[in-house]
């Protein structure tokens, strides 16, 4: 081991190598995300229903329309509930974490 | 048709703008079949896949330049159909609509409408199992 | 009518009204291939079906053609007036069957030779009915050909919707 490898070591910057920094900067971005997810699970569904509407009541929505809008909503939603499910399943798992 | 953004991917799409265009072939078909009698009539027809380029839907571009923008593959998405004018030069006696020609026509349309929305419902299927983790 | 949930059976049903239509016009004139002597004195003259293409359906046409719509020509004199709906066409209400016309067959009645006939004149001869079976049987195979055709459309329309369902 020489001098020279020594510096490098001082270098390390102690949040980095415990991730600390990082956890705060995750939190909120991951937040938007979640976010950003449920709006589009509300858009997708109201898109839906204005094609149902739209469909009932004479417009130019055919049938296909209408079934491929519902069935994408559902799955943007089953997503979303399978996403939270996840994260509560892992924050129940830090939860029970000894410290 | 919509644009949901998320379920746009390569095959999702593709299968439904294939759905669109057999519903509006059908109802061309069906026009020109209540239309068979009607003088003066102009039998019609949804162009949709000679509008498609099948050697430009599969390549990818190469881009020899920094900056140049490479060649992106042909979305059928982006493609859109026309219901123009058949000209067949046929005369059925009151006009050029070949009834037996469309009543083929109706046939394999319903035919591909089936496919396609058999495929459709496979595609979410396998999203449904993918995002609960198990066969749905 | 192009628009809707049902549209496309919509569209098969015009035409089968229309069929429909020209197959009892046939029936009657068959039904009266002998009849000399209606409630007015005179022969039972031949109806026919005429298809008519309807004014509408050629404007839609046109404007189609010009890549403009009836909406285009509307003068507005009040914001928020509504456009005006499209022009019936051959598939919109009032096409096809609706504009299936019934008119009589102006071409000369037949003299036959029977100075026995109830009807027979000094001479002995009788007007008999314009109509002539054979052209009514082959208006009757058409009708029906064409009147299956659009059955054949409706099932497909049906069978399309129904897979739709599925997705």
């Amino acid at each position: 081991m020489t001098i020279g490898s020594l510096k490098s070591l001082g270098s390390l910057d102690p949040k980095a190598v415990y991730g600390l920094g990082q956890k705060e900067q995750v939190k909120p971005g991951f937040a938007q995300k979640l976010q950003q997810a449920i709006d589009e699970v509300d858009s997708l569904q109201s898109k839906r229903d204005a094609m149902v509407q739209d469909m009932v009541a004479g417009g130019p929505t055919e049938v296909h329309d209408v079934m491929i809008a519902a069935r994408e909503s559902q799955l943007a939603f089953e997503l979303l509930l399978e996403t939270r499910n996840k994260l509560l399943e892992s924050y129940q798992e830090v939860m029970r974490m000894q410290v | 048709m919509i644009k949901t953004g998320l379920f746009d991917s390569a095959h999702l799409g593709a299968l439904k703008k294939a759905v669109d265009v057999y519903a509006r072939r059908h109802k061309v078909t069906a026009r020109n079949i209540a239309n068979v009698e009607t003088p003066g009539y102009r039998a019609e027809k949804v162009k949709f896949e000679e509008l498609l380029d099948r050697n430009r839907m599969s390549i990818q571009g190469v881009v020899t330049q920094s900056g140049h923008i490479p060649i992106r593959p042909q979305d059928p998405m982006d493609v859109q159909e026309q219901v123009v004018e058949t000209e067949n030069g046929f005369d059925n006696g009151v006009n050029n609509v070949d009834i037996d020609d469309q009543m083929t026509t109706l046939a394999t349309t319903d035919l591909s409408y089936r496919m396609a929305t058999r495929l459709l419902s496979m595609r979410y299927n396998m999203l449904s199992s993918a995002i609960k983790g198990r066969v749905v | 009518m192009s628009d809707g949930m049902f549209s496309a059976i919509r569209i098969s049903a015009s035409g089968l009204r229309g069929q429909r239509t020209k197959m009892d016009v046939v029936a009657r004139n068959l039904a009266n291939a002998e009849t000399t002597r209606t409630a007015d004195g005179t022969p039972y003259r031949r109806q026919r079906a005429i298809f008519k293409q309807v004014l509408g359906d050629r404007i839609n046409r046109h404007l189609q053609a010009m890549g403009r719509t009836p909406a285009d020509f509307m003068v507005r004199t009040q914001p928020g007036h509504m456009a005006p709906p499209p022009l019936p066409g051959v598939t919109e209400p009032g096409g096809v069957a609706d504009s299936v016309e019934v008119a009589p067959d102006s071409s000369e009645f037949r003299v036959v030779y029977d100075p026995g006939h109830p009807d027979a004149d000094a001479e002995g001869y009788v007007l008999m009915p314009n109509v002539n079976p054979i052209t009514e049987m082959v208006d009757m195979i058409t009708a029906s050909r064409a009147y299956e055709a659009n059955v054949s459309a409706v099932q497909a329309a049906k069978d399309m919707f129904n897979d739709a369902l599925k997705i």
